[in-house]
Parts: structure tokens; sequence; C-alpha cells
């Protein structure tokens, strides 16, 4: 059984753990075809077989070096260069540390079988090289207890998380900045042949019941009346806003009790004040 | 089933977010337009059914309001200007805080005191500090502005 699975530049590797084979296809159709040392191939074979779970060191070294005895840095040293053939040196992001436990390889990194892999070209077969200028870490170094390295079990990054939680306080912001707590008014409207009138109210009903009463009143009114005015009721006082056809503007107020509003709306529309 | 992201995907996703944030600061179309002088005229009748007419003026911008109202009864006149700060503003709401208040005088032109209602809005609206709700109403003209005043209950359309 092959393994397939992507790294970090977009290329696609195949991994066969009867051949150590390691076949890289990268983006632009290139083929590296590379055998895997034994331990290399070993340690990638276990922890393939179940990716996103740790396997513990002692684990890993009974798997891959079944037949002998060997020191804990022989482990390091494993890791390290598969590290390098996988373009994981970096952050470790394919093959994980996962502190004081062991290792494990990244699940999301790993391509369903049925994915549809670019087939290999059979021109560029290339060796793969690890990457120059880099050394083997010193024994230790890679030590489960010591290590910085946090597990990641997301794709996202620790800059995209710290990106994402500041663009969270900036649409927190956003939204206390356009949206703070005010009071609000409702509208009801009704246009009648040109005459636009609009009942403003603390909430819907209200504005409703007194859309109802101007227009019952405007019935009256002459149908050559045009433009649009807006009523409100405060308290006892009726206020009539209204914008004229000229497009000028006129505001009365009076009591309720003292005049209708047909009038109101008529002396709004067409009195100069 | 599990939605997964591409990793790739998350920079442009943010940048995207950041970017609609940063627009919507800088682009926020009102229902006024900006350091345009509105005009308009009112007319309330008082308790003894003596009309008071006044002349108002409003322009908004730069984040302040500056309000001028010119009142006039029986042939006496009085005019109020009111300079405000916006403190947070929204497309349909405008907040404001009282910052200078000038009369022309003191006295009243009519007997306020027979109104206690209309004399304790005037009262908070000429003290220094006041913060004011205004509600803009969407016009079919451009021309023209119609706001709600929520703490006076005072409703009012203008023109430039």
């Amino acid at each position: 059984m092959s393994y397939t699975f992507k790294l970090k530049n977009g290329a696609v590797a195949m991994f066969d753990p009867d051949s150590a084979m390691l076949t890289l296809t990268t983006p632009h159709g290139d083929v590296q075809n590379s055998t895997l040392g034994r331990a290399e191939s070993r340690l990638l074979d276990l922890l393939l077989m179940e990716p996103g779970v740790t396997k513990s060191r002692d684990e890993i070294i009974d798997y891959t070096w079944n037949d002998r005895v060997v020191a804990s840095g022989s482990l390091n040293q494993t890791v390290f260069s598969l590290r390098n053939i996988l373009n994981d040196s970096r952050d470790h992001e394919i093959l994980m540390t996962v502190p004081r436990r062991g290792y494990c390889f990244n699940r999301h990194f790993v391509v369903d079988a049925a994915a549809d892999v670019p087939a290999p070209s059979e021109e560029a077969v290339q060796p793969a090289a690890t990457t120059p200028g880099q050394r083997p870490p010193p024994n230790g170094d890679e030590s489960l207890a010591s290590s910085s390295k946090t597990e990641k079990s997301t794709c996202i990054t620790k800059a995209q998380l710290i990106a994402y939680i500041v663009t969270l306080a900036v649409v927190a912001l956003t939204v206390f900045q356009f949206d703070f707590e005010a009071p609000k008014i409702e509208i009801s409207s009704v246009d009648k042949n040109g005459l636009i009138i609009h009942a403003v109210g603390n909430d819907l009903a209200e504005a409703q019941a007194l859309l109802e009463l101007s227009a019952k009143q405007s019935e009256q009114l002459p149908p050559t009346l045009k433009g649009q005015v807006w009523i409100n009721l405060y308290k006892t006082n009726y206020s009539v806003s209204c914008i004229r056809p000229d497009l000028s503007t006129a505001n009365l107020q009076l009591n309720s009790s003292e005049r209708d509003l047909a009038m109101m709306i008529r002396q709004c529309l067409e009195v100069t004040l | 089933m599990k939605f997964e992201i591409p990793q790739a995907v998350h920079w442009p996703i943010i940048a995207l977010i950041n970017a609609l944030c940063i627009f919507s600061f800088f682009y926020s179309p009102s229902h006024y337009m900006e350091n345009t002088s509105y005009q308009t005229k009112a007319r309330q009748w008082l308790e003894d059914l003596n009309q008071l007419n006044t002349e108002e003026y409003l322009t908004i911008g730069h984040g302040r309001l500056t309000g001028t109202t010119l009142e006039s009864l029986n042939g006496k006149i009085r005019n109020a200007t009111i300079s405000a700060n916006i403190i947070r503003e929204s497309k349909s709401q405008v907040q404001i805080k009282i910052s200078n208040v000038k009369l022309s005088q003191d006295n009243e032109l009519f007997a306020i005191e027979k109104t206690p209602d209309l004399f304790f809005r005037r009262q908070y609206v000429l003290q220094e500090g006041a913060i004011l709700n205004y509600e803009l109403i969407p016009t079919q003209n451009k021309n023209a502005v119609c706001f709600y005043i929520h703490d006076l209950g005072r409703l009012r359309c203008m023109n430039h």
C-alpha cells in the first residue's frame, strides 16, 4: 500500500513503504524519485499508518530499528533527515513534534487516496536532495521535553491566528461604531395620489395607529395636494414636517386637542410661514 | 463532515474582512450632505394660541454640528446658536454633545412657564454637555434632510 500526501510547496508526494520509494510531483508536473534510507522509510511508514496519531519515541525506535539497539540520538537524526527530504525542516508542520509524547504525521497533509494526483512525467526524473547548508541538530535538540514547537491540530498558522484575533477586534470596533445603542423610530407610510404621508412612532404599532388616523383625516384633503409629510405625536403635541413639491420645507407643531391633522397637513404644504 | 479551509486562503480572507472594515470607516454615506447649510421655517402654536415662528439653520460636517434658531413673536426677535461635537455617527444616527450655547437674550419671548414641558426641554438643550440623539429619516430628495431628535421629541425637515 502506498501513501499520498502534500508538501508545503504544493508538491504531491507518493510513498511506497515496500520499495522505500518517495516520488515527489511538483505543481509544474516535474517528478523527483528518491529511495529513502531504511530508517527514514520505516519512520515514515509508521507515522503514515495512522496520520494524526502520536507515536512515542519507544514505539518508533521499536518499529524503525526492530533488529538492533540504537541510541536516542539516532531517532533525532532520522527525524531531521526525513524533515529535510519533506522540506519541513523549518517549522515542522508535516512531521510534528508532540512535546513530551512523541511524533505524529499531520493528517491535514495526507491526500485522500481517491483524490486526483497528477501523473508523474517520465522525462523529468531527478534525485531528491536535502536542503544544503543545514546541519543536523545535536543530540537532544529534538528532545521532546525541551521542544518549543507546539502541536498543530489545524492548518492555521500562529501568525494567521493572531491576524484573525486582530480582525475580530476590528470587526467588533466597526460594528460598535456603526450600530451603537441608540433609540430608534419606526415609520409607516402611505401614498395617496402623490401625497405621501409618513407616520413616525416609537414602535411600529404606534406608527401604524398614527398613520391610520392621518390617512382617515386626510381623505377630506383636495387630490391636488402633493408632497411628503411626516407626522409625529409626542406627548400631547403633534408635529408635522413636510417637503413641498418645490422642495422647500415647513414644520408645524401644536397641541393635539386644538386642530385636526388634515388642516395641519394642508397648512404645512401650502401656507407660507 | 469537517469543513477545512486551505492555509493559503486564510490571508485573503483576513485581508478582505479588514479591507471591508476600513472601507466602511471612511465611506459611510449619510442621509445628509456634509458642510451644507440646511434651513427651514417652523410654526408652533402656544397655549395662548399665539404663533411662535422660527427660522432654523443647520450645518453638519467635520465632526461638528451647528444649529441656529431665530424665533419671533409679536414683533420681538430672539436667536440662539448651538454648537456641538458629533460623538458617534452611523448612516441614520448622529449623537452629539452640546459644547457651546449663545443666546441673544436670556429672556424668553413668551410665558414659557405655562408650558413646563417645553421649558424643561429648552433647559436641557441649552446646557453645555447635553447629549442629543438625532435619527435621520430617508427622503426622496437629496436636497432635503428630515430628522427626529429623540431627546426632544422634535421632528424637522430642512432644505438647502
